[in-house]
């Protein structure tokens, strides 16, 4: 007898968890999002501190996973090739944008819709503290004269540490060995040892370390100041010739799969608008060093198209490029 | 001192398994097929992409082929009587079986998803490991165990199944 | 080091002592449960205690952290199946062990060192955490390939199984991780057009595959073996036996805290590297190295747990994460509102108190716990093989899909599975391979991050190999591991021995 009640026991158990849905309108269940860099990289951390505000609204939670790999490729294809009913979410930088060119995949954000814009941060040309740089124009002489090229941080073709220094690159005409690392992270740690000379990241990983004295900015790639260090010169001050690629810089966001229906995109938008109007993500935004961006729609399209056009055809006439951004109906910036 | 005291005297050489020459040409094989295809990464400095692959590919072709001769010196091929023996000694009955259900489950595991498949797996193999016993008593060991695993991972760690 | 109170406090708050009890506990278990990592978890309790207070979440955190590195070893030892990467090593010997009947008294020796190790990692924190973070930063990329090839080396001189047959599974590893983008140039190396290999083969379904998988098939040739008996007795270790292998695993826990310390490295390599520093500097192990020798099971277990109060170590002083559960917390604290960096013990100063406590009640409380549960786990082997086979392959499934809800993962897992299985049949080890998987990223990364440092120049290369203090070290230490293996070495210093023997009479 006892046996009998014993396996019922077991059988109902299964059976329930088998038979657990539940009936209501989206979200009927909890979302997956896909955060194309590693943890506690930026992007991670912006996904991370805006996302639970966002759930509030959705009434279900969205299961954050990192899923990093090819810069933001492994990511990309993953929830590209997931259906598109609103359930999967991706959580990128501004790295896709130069896939198409770089021949690393031939999908990147025209495939998506941007749901919104959360950020946009700016770079800032680093250097040691110990380094004999003091400003921007002396680095750049010591890049030209030196029988040695100096070593610049990367983290892969698509990251901003090489397409900001290819812009330095451009405009000033001097050469850089690339040295590439797994992040920004292990760059400024990098920079930190002496194992590389100079290397151009995002405010929020230099931060830190700027405001402890460890590493010297020398310029912004920006075309302004920035309020975090306001003693830091940009590069459009510096020379203006660098005024015709800006605005530009990192940006990071979440999007969903283009084709998806349009209540999913109305409601993930009205969800993500209320995360970004708490006054919490305000105070993270002036944490992180950025520039609260609040995008959607078609300026979010906008925004992303004009970014992709000063990246792509910078790279491709550096000659870094594998196609030409013409190929793909990309117009100069 | 005859001849028989010097035949006792030489040592045995042991046995190789079935295969086991094949599976070294495989690891060969593999090694050549890497390198070639490392051969299209870019080259040309120290620092290329090709450089490691190749090295790698290298390792593996020589010393797969260094074991291949030592296999064929030191070992004395086993000699089974049949093709069936060969079958059963590389995959007993037991493994081959099990393998079977795994290539089922695979196939239906998308199909029927995570907790039917899995239950029936386990109860299916753990009725045939056991030869047919204990019909009631493998079902409820299937179903607690599914049951801790579902509930460890699905509500705990929010892992969607598949 | 903040004020003296924030040491107090995780101990008198007693919301946060439960905290860290409870993480300890839990991860115990995700340590142990194969395909389950503390990362995993980790970056679940981030999302998990958002609207927490952060010394709740921190305490969670580092109880999770200690337990599961802990955790991992116990399924190693029992089940010939590593819970975690920083556990492989610890099974070379401690499966050998199980085998012997003496699976608890593995595990009750693995506990305890593992509470030494935690300890001196802590007490290193505490007061050496600026002098190493400032030598941590010297460590250039050729000396993490330096350190990639002594864990490579280490094939060399594995005692289960053929060495030649061990290096061609190792260097089928280290093909194997070159699979997917490479992460300078972007190329595709070997991924044929295929999305699913763009994104490289990880090494966790491998693991799991060529372990958990390999080990059920391979038990199943001979279903009907009755489960070994193990002898109870004999769990805590006895206070001479401690007092004997206390200076191994002090020596192993310093390995330990510098790879920890060592940004973008890990328990995983701290536990390889002190079993083979012990299996080259321990003269008489109680048994042969690879056949249950208790030193095998000393030195990984107290080097893995050092590796976490060393990855505190950068984390702290610098902002900069010494393993992955580290990087973890970093992004925790920032999404907190904190600041971590070089100025985060000057502005939270509080911090860094709270986790020294948190890491010490998690090690106390790892050990009470770990202690208690021996008997239960060791049970686990008593259940016969008919039932624990396809248990652990579905445990294997659903641990491997985990990581990534990836049912290509599953497929891969499977198929190592299978691989491992003829492998062992034909007598390659498994465990090289897995090694591979894991040193072959480390090994040609830095390489090529070194030369492009040089600009591709290998006399600099070179150069720089020797004329660098920590480099120089390396080197010395690689080329006596290679030496010291050859038969020319041998007969030398068993000739030495004899003549001072000889000479003693």
């Amino acid at each position: 007898m006892k046996r009998v009640v014993f396996l019922v026991f077991s059988i109902v158990c299964c059976f329930f968890m088998m038979t657990n849905m539940s009936f209501a309108e989206y979200p009927e269940r909890n979302l997956n999002g896909y955060i194309m860099w590693g943890s506690g990289g930026a992007l991670d951390n912006v996904s991370r501190a805006v996302t639970p505000a966002a759930e509030t609204r959705l009434g279900k939670k969205v299961i954050l996973q990192n899923k990093p790999g090819a810069t933001g490729a492994v990511a990309l294809t993953y929830v590209y090739n997931l259906p598109a009913d609103g359930y999967s979410l991706l959580y990128g930088s501004e790295n896709p944008l130069l896939y198409k060119v770089l021949g690393i995949t031939d999908k990147d954000y025209e495939d998506f819709y941007p749901i919104m814009l959360f950020i946009n941060s700016a770079g800032v040309v680093c250097v040691s503290a110990d380094s004999p740089y003091k400003d921007f124009t002396d680095l750049v002489k010591t890049a030209k004269t030196s029988p040695k090229p100096l070593n610049a941080g990367s983290t892969g073709p698509a990251g901003l540490p090489f397409v900001a220094s290819s812009l330095i690159r451009a405009v000033n005409g001097v050469k850089f060995n690339d040295v590439s690392f797994d992040g920004e992270g292990p760059c400024i740690t990098a920079l930190l040892g002496g194992h590389i000379d100079v290397v151009c990241v995002g405010v929020p990983a230099a931060a830190p370390f700027i405001r402890s004295g460890r590493v010297r900015a020398l310029a912004v790639i920006s075309d302004k100041r920035i309020s975090q260090f306001p003693d830091v010169p940009s590069l459009v001050e510096i020379s203006q010739e660098y005024k015709k690629f800006f605005p530009w810089g990192p940006f990071h966001g979440v999007f969903v799969k283009k084709g998806s229906p349009d209540y999913v995109i109305a409601k993930l938008t009205n969800a993500f608008e209320f995360a970004c109007d708490d006054e919490k993500f305000d105070k993270f935004v002036q944490d992180f060093g950025g520039v609260k961006l609040a995008l959607t729609g078609s300026k979010a399209v906008d925004y992303i198209r004009h970014n992709q056009s000063v990246s792509a055809w910078l790279l491709h006439d550096m000659g870094y490029t594998k196609k030409s951004p013409a190929d793909f109906g990309i117009p100069r910036p | 001192m005859v001849e028989s005291d010097y035949v006792m005297k030489k040592k045995e050489k042991p046995h190789r398994s079935p295969g086991e020459i094949a599976f070294c040409i495989f690891f060969t094989l593999l090694g050549c097929f890497a390198y070639y295809i490392a051969l299209s990464f870019t080259s040309g400095s120290w620092d290329s992409p090709s450089i490691f692959p190749r090295l790698v590919s290298a390792v593996i072709i020589a010393l797969s082929i260094v074991t291949i001769i030592r296999t064929l010196k030191n070992t004395v091929k086993t000699s089974f009587t049949s093709v069936k023996d060969i079958v059963k000694f590389l995959l007993p009955t037991d493994v081959a079986v099990l393998l079977f259900l795994l290539v089922v489950y695979s196939v239906v595991l998308p199909i029927i998803h995570f907790i039917p498949a899995s239950f029936l797996f386990m109860y299916i193999a753990m009725v045939y490991l056991q030869r047919g016993r204990g019909l009631l008593k493998n079902a409820a060991i299937s179903g607690l165990a599914l049951a801790c695993l579902v509930a460890i991972f699905r509500y705990i760690f929010l892992v969607i199944l598949p | 080091m903040g004020t003296l109170s924030s040491f107090l406090v995780p101990i008198l708050n007693v919301k946060l002592l439960l905290l860290v009890l409870l993480g300890t506990f839990g991860g115990i278990w995700v340590g142990a449960i194969p395909g389950l990592s503390v990362t995993m978890a980790a970056s679940l309790l981030i999302s998990f205690t958002f609207s927490w207070d952060i010394y709740d979440a921190i305490a969670l955190i580092c109880g999770v952290y200690m337990g599961g590195v802990y955790g991992g070893g116990i399924t190693s030892i029992l089940l010939n199946i590593p819970g975690a990467p920083a556990a492989i090593a610890t099974g070379f010997d401690g499966y050998p062990l199980t085998m012997k009947g003496e699976a608890p008294k593995a595990l009750g020796l693995a506990c305890t060192v593992s509470f030494f190790g935690g300890l001196l990692g802590i007490i290193v924190l505490l007061f050496a955490a600026p002098i190493i973070s400032r030598i941590a930063l010297q460590v250039a990329p050729r000396d993490y390939f330096l350190l990639a090839m002594m864990g490579i080396l280490l094939l060399t001189s594995m005692g289960s199984g053929d060495t030649i047959k061990g290096i061609i599974a190792g260097a089928v590893g280290v093909l194997l991780s070159m699979v997917g983008m490479d992460p300078s140039t972007g190329e595709m190396r070997y991924t044929f057009g295929s999305v699913y290999l763009m994104q490289g083969i990880s090494f966790v379904p491998a693991m799991i595959g060529l372990f958990g998988v390999t080990e059920g098939l391979s038990q199943a040739r001979d279903v009907t073996v009755a489960a070994i008996k193990q002898n109870v007795d004999k769990i805590i270790p006895s206070l001479k036996l401690l007092l004997k292998y206390l200076p191994l695993s002090l020596r192993s826990a310093l390995i330990g805290i510098w790879i920890g310390a060592l940004p973008g490295t890990g328990g995983d390599i701290a536990a390889l590297i002190a079993y083979d520093a012990a299996k080259r500097t321990v003269k008489k192990p109680s048994a042969p190295f690879g056949k249950g020798a208790y030193e095998g099971v000393i030195a990984p277990e107290s080097a893995n747990i050092a590796a976490v109060g060393g990855a505190f170590i950068p984390m702290l002083t610098l902002g900069i994460p010494g393993d992955a559960v580290t990087a973890i917390i970093i992004g925790a604290f920032i999404i907190h509102g904190l600041r971590p960096g070089p100025l985060f013990m000057v502005e939270t100063p509080n911090m860094f108190g709270v986790i020294v406590s948190c890491l010490l009640i998690a090690n106390i409380a790892k050990l009470i716990i770990a202690m208690c549960s021996i008997k239960f786990f060791t049970k686990v082997i008593d259940v016969p093989r008919a039932i624990l086979i396809p248990v652990v392959i579905i445990l294997s499934v659903i641990g491997t899909y985990a990581i990534q809800n990836s049912l290509v993962d599953v497929y891969w897992m499977l198929g190592f599975g299978v691989l491992g299985y003829f492998m062992r049949l034909y007598g390659f080890a498994t465990a090289p391979m897995v090694l591979g998987l894991i040193l072959g990223p480390i090994l040609d990364s830095n390489y090529r991050r070194a030369m492009q440092s040089v600009n591709n120049d290998p006399m600099i290369f070179l150069h720089d190999l020797v004329t660098n203090p920590i480099s120089l070290i390396l080197v010395v230490f690689i080329v006596y591991m290679i030496i010291s293996q050859t038969p020319q070495w041998k007969r030398f210093t068993s000739k030495a021995r004899t003549k001072t023997s000889a000479s003693n009479r």
